[in-house]
């Protein structure tokens, strides 16, 4: 016992004067009022941070669903635009010729441009209107073309995959030819078909041609990025860089046709020929 | 009577704490000037400890000094707070300070015992570190850091003079 009280009496200093300092911290607070004031306000400080800090994480949670609203929102503005026929045609992403097409917001949530064949997926499917061999664009250029179509999910064939052909027109020149992936650089693009009289500059814009029930006429794709003859061809070379980069997409829409009875018809009249 | 340093320690706890509770902190008490200059005169009992006394001992002592400053004061810890955080740094100043043939078993650290050099050293940095830390504890917040400093520098010159006073014309052994 005695040890013991020597003991703490050489090394008890450290514990002592904590012990000391906690007791005047603790009647400082309970008996002294702006000290108190002071202590109860920075109480109020800090939950008030942490209330703080949860709520801009409740907010950034909701980010989504916000960016998904608005998403829906823009498709709504965009069609809108699409049907006002005075719109200037800068400002519109389709054409205003073809007002019997709809949009379809989507998230994009998964997406490749290292692969040969490159795919997507899109939170649409089924439920929501998404039919196989539908376009889908973003707001600046085409991604690709619907394949398989799940209940809620759609695969989507990229434009960067082999099999993937758009038929797109130049602007200026007022050419058009068929775009296809020549699978090296995922923003550029490979026009063919442009005969060798037709008039290309550099920078021409490129847009769809409007000729496959797919993409509406005149959205945008990309604009010229070369072009040269090979020798003995009657066709240009071009290369075309895509206005997005599909590495880098977020949001898109799907392009969905109303029922255009007559075409329709027409066209499987047609195939039925052949 | 004052060889004893039981007795000499017991009689000026009395007496200083007397003397702070009923004197020198009621001088301009209302007055503008009187944050700046506050008087404490009581820590002189804590400084003047013998060496050897165990760090425990010399706490308890702060703790129950900084009380009866408190309670009559109506400022209950915050004299003690300050005064325990420089019972804790005495051990450490001491050792600072520790002369190059070590401390005798029964040394007081007195202007007597280690001349006055050592003893204004020893008392400024104990004193400074009272001072901040009574203001500091009083303010509560580190907020006003700059009217914290002002009344320790204020304090610490007028508190100072007087503990020199005390030592020059009482000259204590013990």
């Amino acid at each position: 016992m005695q040890d013991l009280l020597a003991f703490f009496l050489r090394f008890g200093g450290v514990f002592t004067f904590v012990v000391l300092e906690g007791i005047c911290a603790l009647l400082i607070v309970r008996y002294n009022d702006s000290q108190r004031a002071i202590w109860l306000h920075s109480g109020n400080r800090i939950s008030g941070s942490v209330a703080q800090r949860a709520d801009e994480w409740t907010d950034f949670i909701s980010l989504r669903e916000v960016a998904d609203s608005l998403a829906a929102e823009n498709a709504r503005l965009r069609l809108e635009l699409l049907l006002q026929p005075e719109a200037l045609p800068d400002s519109v992403l389709l054409n205003r010729v073809d007002s019997n097409f709809t949009l379809i917001p989507t998230r994009i949530v998964r997406n490749s441009v290292a692969l040969a064949n490159n795919t997507l997926t899109i939170d649409r499917g089924s439920e929501q209107g998404v039919r196989p061999r539908q376009g889908v664009i973003s707001s600046r250029s085409i991604i690709g073309v619907t394949r398989s179509v799940g209940e809620d999910y759609s695969e989507v064939l990229s434009l960067l995959h082999s099999e993937s052909r758009v038929s797109a027109s130049l602007v200026k020149a007022g050419y058009y030819g068929l775009l296809r992936w020549e699978g090296i650089e995922p923003r550029e693009m490979s026009l063919t078909e442009i005969p060798r009289h037709a008039q290309l500059m550099i920078g021409d814009s490129v847009v769809t041609s409007g000729y496959s029930a797919i993409f509406p006429k005149g959205i945008n794709i990309g604009r010229v990025d070369t072009f040269w003859l090979e020798p003995g061809s009657d066709f240009y070379e071009v290369r075309v860089e895509l206005s997005h980069d599909p590495a880098n997409l977020d949001y898109g829409y799907i392009v969905v046709r109303k029922p255009d009875a007559a075409r329709v018809i027409f066209e499987e009249q047609i195939s039925n020929v052949q | 009577m004052f060889n004893n340093p039981y007795t000499s320690t017991a009689i000026r706890f009395v007496v200083l704490a007397a003397l702070q509770v009923l004197v020198l902190s009621r001088i301009g008490v209302g007055e503008e000037w009187a944050r700046y200059f506050q008087v404490l005169l009581y820590p002189l009992v804590i400084m003047l400890l013998p060496v050897n006394l165990p760090t425990v001992v010399v706490l308890l002592i702060s703790f129950v000094l900084g009380m009866a400053i408190d309670v009559p004061l109506g400022t209950l810890g915050i004299h003690s707070s300050a005064l325990v955080l420089m019972g804790f740094a005495r051990g450490l100043v001491l050792a600072i300070l520790e002369p190059r043939e070590g401390y005798q078993v029964d040394n007081m650290p007195t202007r007597a015992e280690f001349g006055f050099t050592w003893f204004v050293s020893y008392s400024a940095i104990l004193m400074a570190i009272h001072c901040f830390t009574f203001f500091a504890v009083e303010a509560f917040t580190f907020v006003y850091i700059g009217e914290i400093l002002l009344r320790t520098i204020g304090s610490f010159s007028v508190s100072m003079i007087l503990v020199l006073l005390y030592v020059i014309i009482l000259n204590p052994e013990t």
